[in-house]
């Protein structure tokens, strides 16, 4: 390279520089001019420059940065818009029952034709879908908010442990669909007053809250002897504070992937009861009823069938990448 | 088939007094501490794990007290003993000459945690992650209700921060933001806020950078200093527990071998396990280090349960029979 070029970046063409002589041909070379003596502060060396870190700040960059967490906002939100914009246009008459109109097939009119007594399929389907989630919204934090504060208590007394060990033993060896039928036929029996969804939620709560609330106890159990509960206990923290302070702030990312695991499994629950006659009723606007409508012709009228069924499918899937796509972002090892 | 027949041999169990005196009979100085003949067992039958077996010792108002021995020997178990994490099998500690083990109301053990702290040995693990250090530090006072208003435990706790050469900015920031050694200095701030009489120690500085372990040890003698605190330093670094500590104990397998001052162990070890830890020190003279015999202790050749507390000098214990200490002090 030439040599000029160097020439210019040369300390000597520095202001502050000019007495410094680089090569030691200049005499008067003055060393302290170099060295400013600066004063050690213990305080000032304690400062962190780093932005202050924030989890929930850090959680929804990476969460935004994944491609099927993008696909998973966007049908999110477009099933949003369509359960609470579409059953608002539902034209005068479409959800009632008129034999004339019965079994069409798709068309202008009826975009995805008619079921077996005459309603229009797709205002259907989606002011089913509605009800259905909103089911199985209400359910899921029903279950969650149980079963983690009884998973908590669970694994952080461990005396109470044979005590919720045969309770779980009770409820989880019965096989589930068999549970929610049994618990929606003793309820509609011993109140006959009661709403259908009231009952329905009820018992899919109580067949459900114990696997949250062993899953939250295996989670307890594996933080709570480290250290800093240790030390939170020779400071005198009393159970209650160790539970929301302590152990809840570690939980709350598997409470919340657990959470929208959930939510899928509820409408499909939801699903299966009205499907076989314990959840709503059939002349109730349910997916599940729906497709217990539509399975009575699926060989005449396969589209009576499909309708919702390719709707609940878009639904739980929806809800279960959504789910996964959180599941990675909230982990805090993932962070960077 | 032997192990039958151990429950009639076993003496019955002793009671001890509920309180006991304060003064030490026999150079008078205040006994903050006693611990009288500690069995600390885990496990049950064949696979028990005696960690301590009849500790003896007490702490004295004002002094640091070194606990020092290799890992497994019962140093941690011993601390988290007094703290009541650890069940005792045998024996009683007294605070103050009151009682702190065995059976105590809700009251009482507060009571207690109040006035005995603990600096934990990894600050990483030791301090909540998911809290600030505002109420990391703040916790002991909200626990023992010692502020008036929330301005008043601001006050403190900044008091405190500076005390700890942090600054009041850190208030809001979370524990993984900070270095090794100022982690280990928000512990500290944690356990001394509350005003504690006597303070655990448990290797505060083993797992801090070398760089910042004088750092952190001299802001654990200013402190002490300045509030009149009493330690209990547990290290196997014997170097450090000779900087800091008045009197020392070495524990070996869950006996405490040798007690006394930290001067006269340093500079006339008897019990060849003390002798083969200091010949273990690493010397930093290239001259002196090659002349250095190292010894290597056997442990079979002792049977610590044959042996028991004999007093050689002045407030000075060691493990042996008169004979095996008869040869200790006479071999040279």
């Amino acid at each position: 390279m030439n040599k000029r070029n160097w020439d210019k970046f040369s300390l000597k063409n520095f202001s502050e520089f000019k007495d410094v002589d680089i090569d030691g041909q200049n005499s008067a070379v003055n060393e302290d001019s170099l060295f400013k003596f600066v004063e050690l502060d213990e305080f000032k060396s304690e400062v962190i420059k780093v932005e202050p870190y924030s989890y929930w700040k850090s959680v929804m960059r990476t969460f935004i940065r994944k491609p099927s967490a993008l696909i998973a906002i966007i049908s999110m939100l477009l099933l949003l818009l369509a359960i609470i914009v579409i059953p608002m246009f539902t034209p005068e008459g479409f959800l009632d029952f008129s034999i004339a109109d019965k079994d069409l097939p798709p068309d202008s009119v009826h975009l995805w034709g008619t079921d077996l007594v005459g309603r229009d399929l797709f205002f259907m389907t989606w002011t089913g879908a509605r009800k259905s989630i909103g089911l199985a919204l209400i359910t899921s934090s029903l279950v969650v908010v149980i079963g983690t504060g009884f998973g908590l208590i669970w694994g952080f007394y461990r005396k109470l442990d044979p005590i919720f060990i045969e309770l779980y033993n009770l409820i989880a060896n019965i096989p589930a669909l068999l549970l929610y039928m049994l618990l929606s036929y003793v309820l509609s029996q011993a109140f006959p007053a009661m709403a259908a969804e009231v009952r329905l939620i009820i018992s899919l709560t109580i067949a459900s809250w114990i696997g949250v609330a062993r899953f939250i106890r295996n989670q307890t159990l594996i933080i709570t002897n480290r250290e800093y509960n240790l030390a939170s206990k020779t400071l005198g923290t009393p159970p209650a504070r160790i539970m929301t302070k302590n152990l809840l702030p570690y939980l709350l990312s598997v409470i919340i992937t657990q959470t929208s695991l959930i939510i899928p499994g509820m409408i499909s629950s939801e699903v299966a009861m009205s499907f076989f006659g314990v959840g709503l009723p059939s002349n109730a606007i349910s997916l599940g009823a729906l497709l217990d409508l539509g399975r009575q012709k699926f060989e005449l009228y396969p589209f009576q069938l499909l309708a919702p069924a390719g709707v609940l499918s878009f639904i739980i899937f929806t809800f279960f990448l959504f789910g996964l796509a959180l599941t990675d972002a909230l982990d805090p090892k993932k962070h960077r | 088939m032997s192990n039958i027949f151990d429950i009639f041999r076993k003496e019955s169990k002793k009671s001890y007094p509920s309180t006991v005196s304060t003064k030490d009979s026999v150079n008078g100085r205040d006994i903050l501490l006693e611990v009288r003949d500690v069995d600390v067992f885990f496990g049950a039958g064949k696979h028990t794990v005696k960690a301590c077996n009849s500790l003896n010792f007490k702490i004295y108002t004002g002094e640091t007290f070194g606990l020092v021995g290799e890992s497994g020997s019962g140093k941690t178990t011993i601390s988290r003993a007094i703290l009541g994490i650890n069940k005792l099998t045998n024996g009683a500690i007294y605070f103050k000459g009151e009682k702190i083990t065995g059976k105590l109301t809700k009251k009482e053990s507060l009571a207690v945690k109040s006035k005995i702290q603990m600096i934990f040995q990894d600050p990483a693990a030791s301090l909540n992650e998911r809290a600030n250090v505002d109420y990391i530090i703040s916790e002991g006072l909200y626990n023992f209700k010692m502020y008036e208003n929330t301005d008043d435990r601001l006050h403190k706790v900044t008091d405190m921060l500076h005390k700890v050469s942090l600054l009041p900015e850190h208030l809001s920031r979370y524990p993984h933001e900070f270095s090794g050694g100022q982690r280990q200095r928000i512990g500290i701030a944690r356990a001394l806020i509350i005003e504690p009489e006597l303070v655990l120690a448990d290797e505060p500085i083993s797992s801090l950078d070398v760089s910042i372990r004088a750092q952190v040890l001299n802001l654990l003698k200013k402190l002490q200093r300045d509030n009149d605190l009493t330690y209990l330093f547990v290290a196997h670094d014997l170097s450090i527990i000779k900087y800091i500590s008045d009197r020392v104990a070495v524990m070996n397998d869950g006996y405490i071998v040798e007690l006394g001052n930290a001067n006269d162990i340093y500079s006339n070890p008897i019990h060849p396990y003390t002798k083969s830890l200091l010949t273990a020190i690493p010397q930093p003279d290239p001259r002196t280090k090659n002349d250095r015999k190292k010894l290597v202790y056997n442990r079979q050749s002792i049977n610590y349960e044959e042996c028991e507390y004999l007093e050689v000098s002045d407030s000075r214990f060691v493990l042996g029979t008169p004979e095996l200490i008869k040869q200790w002090t006479t071999k040279q």
